[in-house]
């Protein structure tokens, strides 16, 4: 189903009857990552996801974005849908949205679930330096003949290699570099809501060190880490995903 | 690489990829069957012209190959590549510019395009004024089939059924929206809300409650000015019928999409190829041929029959019927005069290959180039000699 917000064409499921729980995904990813979670979910609610902006079925952003953009751009959604969101669930990205809206008032939940949320700068500051440094000599080298029909293979290496998400962000680029330099720890503090965090044990894009910070910013907040499972735990490990959220909410 | 020319085959130009919001589908229509068919006959030198989403031309034939589209550096590898001119002056070139240049004389053209400017007439347009034979349906039949209400407003003035609508552009809706939703009010519900030239199920919604038929027609408004409203069939069966042929028509297999959903959207007729990979078209949740009863699979077929002499098809074209299966009720709903994979899977039911399909629509438009070389279209006129020319001055 589609509905025009912000002169965007946006993709959305709208399933069952209640109060509302709003699931916002991921960076990259679509509003199919929550599949197999949600039969396991057994509420009482109207379940409604959606593609943000330049993913999934949804029209790109018309011009670079920041997180407050997304920001404002959920609560048009949710003024559009004309609806009150009882519980805001987000994955990794999506879970970024929702503490910077929550805490500044533009978005409003009765209770919030962060699963693998993003939001908190890691401290890799000497680290990136070098590698800007790095990344600029090797750009030159890059362009020199015949070793610029190398580049985009050694680019792709080398991003990898450093473990960034960089790479295949195709027009997004600009948002995703303006999204990853917030750190949100000031936000968390000015959430008074009850949060529960869901962390998978192997977490490497947001480890559980972030989860553990999160935990203690957010005053009203309980952690429950998942053996066993990684980033996407929701989608490894559906089962007790669900189980959390249904005894929480 | 741009690729070697053989001076023993025929040129043949795959145009593909394009300003459509059908832009990924057109790429896998141009292989799948396309490309893939005419390498496999060996009688043609294939050269893949790609319209990027931009609008710039290229080709290479490094393009004749699916994979290339996929990979992750693709908008990068894109950068790199040099973009083409053509030359429409009396047949079609391909120019690669540069200290060294390279022309290439296209002697066909495989219109592989969905969607707006390309199946809509543009590009048939184009190849018209380049004087070559090209597959598929020509300019006129492709501009009516493209736009779901004049298709509707010419078939129903043969006769043939069509489900009631209302239509309206933007500008009639901001001015008159009383007058609209009173004329909606009549229709029987629920409705479905249509952008009028889009080609794929993109933007259709079905409206069950008034609440909802608003932000409907807002969504199909941003992909189309002009946007129909119309009844839903009851009982219904959703049949396709694939067709080839200019005067003597080869009829497919009617085809029965078997939906999941409320309707065959556009990942269920694109995404889904039933475990089978590369079969394009949607194989798993269709039934080939459709499990109806002979009376109704007669006057499909001679609706379909009818559609495609009325808008003048040529080359391939498939007419979607609506069919309620109490009242017997058959009704046209759209025709698609380029179908997703040319609906090869279908064809291959009935005995008919994807290499037999694309020779055979290649056979079909140097027939249709032959025909229409023989019209005249210029005639001497002493108009200009006895038209006054400027007063003179002095």
């Amino acid at each position: 189903m589609k509905i025009i917000v912000q002169n965007l064409a946006i993709n959305y499921k709208d399933e069952g009857d209640g109060s509302v729980a709003l699931f916002l995904h991921g960076w990259q990813d679509n509003l199919h990552t929550f599949d197999s979670l949600i039969p396991f979910l057994f509420l009482k609610k109207r379940i409604i996801r959606l593609d943000l902006p330049g993913f999934g079925e949804s029209d790109l952003p018309k011009e670079n974005w920041d997180l407050d953009g997304y920001v404002r751009f959920i609560d048009g959604f949710v003024k559009k849908l004309d609806i009150q969101v009882d519980v805001l669930i987000g994955h990794s990205f999506g879970g970024r949205i929702i503490v910077k809206g929550v805490a500044d008032k533009i978005l409003k939940a009765n209770k919030i679930i962060l699963i693998g949320s993003a939001g908190i700068a890691k401290n890799r500051s000497i680290r990136n330096l070098i590698l800007k440094v790095l990344a600029k000599i090797f750009g030159l080298i890059m362009h020199i003949p015949p070793l610029n029909f190398l580049r985009e293979k050694m680019r792709k290496k080398v991003y990898n290699l450093v473990g960034s998400d960089y790479i295949g962000v195709g027009p997004l680029k600009e948002t995703f570099l303006k999204i990853i330099k917030e750190d949100l720890s000031e936000s968390a503090k000015k959430i008074i809501i009850p949060t529960l965090l869901i962390w998978g044990k192997n977490d490497k894009e947001t480890p559980i060190s972030d989860a553990e910070k999160f935990h203690r910013l957010i005053p009203k907040s309980e952690l429950k880490i998942i053996d066993g499972a990684g980033h996407f735990v929701h989608k490894e490990n559906p089962q007790k995903v669900a189980e959390l959220i249904n005894l929480f909410v | 690489m741009i690729g070697q020319t053989n001076i023993n085959k025929k040129n043949i130009a795959v145009i593909f990829g394009g300003q459509s919001a059908e832009h990924d589908v057109s790429i896998i229509t141009a292989h799948i069957p396309i490309i893939q068919s005419l390498l496999a006959v060996r009688q043609f030198d294939v050269w893949p012209i790609y319209i990027a989403k931009d609008g710039s031309w290229y080709c290479d034939k490094a393009m004749n190959e699916l994979a290339y589209f996929k990979q992750n550096n693709f908008e990068t590898l894109l950068a790199q590549q040099k973009k083409i001119r053509i030359l429409f002056d009396n047949g079609l070139k391909i120019i690669w510019p540069g200290i060294i240049s390279k022309t290439v004389q296209i002697d066909v053209a495989f219109p592989a395009m969905h969607g707006t400017f390309g199946e809509d007439g543009s590009l048939m347009g184009l190849l018209r004024m380049a004087n070559i034979p090209f597959v598929g349906c020509d300019l006129f039949a492709s501009a009516v089939a493209m736009d779901k209400v004049l298709t509707k407003q010419v078939v129903l003035a043969e006769g043939i059924p069509v489900v009631p609508y209302v239509w309206f552009t933007k500008n009639d809706w901001q001015k008159n929206k009383d007058i609209y939703l009173k004329k909606i009010d009549e229709l029987k519900w629920p409705l479905f809300v249509k952008p009028v030239h889009l080609g794929s199920s993109i933007a259709i919604s079905k409206v069950k409650q008034k609440t909802e038929l608003e932000n409907a027609i807002e969504v199909a408004f941003h992909y189309d000015d002009k946007i129909l409203v119309e009844e839903s069939v009851e009982n219904l069966i959703e049949v396709t019928l694939p067709i080839i042929g200019n005067d003597e028509l080869q009829l497919a297999a009617i085809e029965r999409p078997l939906n999941k959903t409320d309707f065959f959207d556009f990942s269920d007729k694109y995404l889904s190829s039933g475990g089978k990979k590369n079969s394009g078209a949607n194989s798993h949740y269709s039934e080939i041929p459709a499990n109806i009863d002979k009376e109704l699979a007669k006057k499909v077929e001679e609706f379909g029959k009818k559609t495609y002499y009325t808008l003048g098809c040529s080359g391939i074209a498939r007419i979607d019927f609506l069919i309620n299966a109490v009242d017997k009720k058959v009704y046209v709903n759209e025709i698609n005069t380029l179908p997703g994979s040319l609906y090869h899977h279908n064809w291959r039911k009935v005995g008919v290959s994807g290499v037999e399909l694309v020779t055979k629509l290649v056979a079909l438009a140097e027939d249709n180039f032959i025909q229409r070389k023989n019209i005249n279209y210029a005639f001497n006129s002493d108009i200009l000699k006895k038209t006054g020319g400027q007063k003179n001055q002095n």
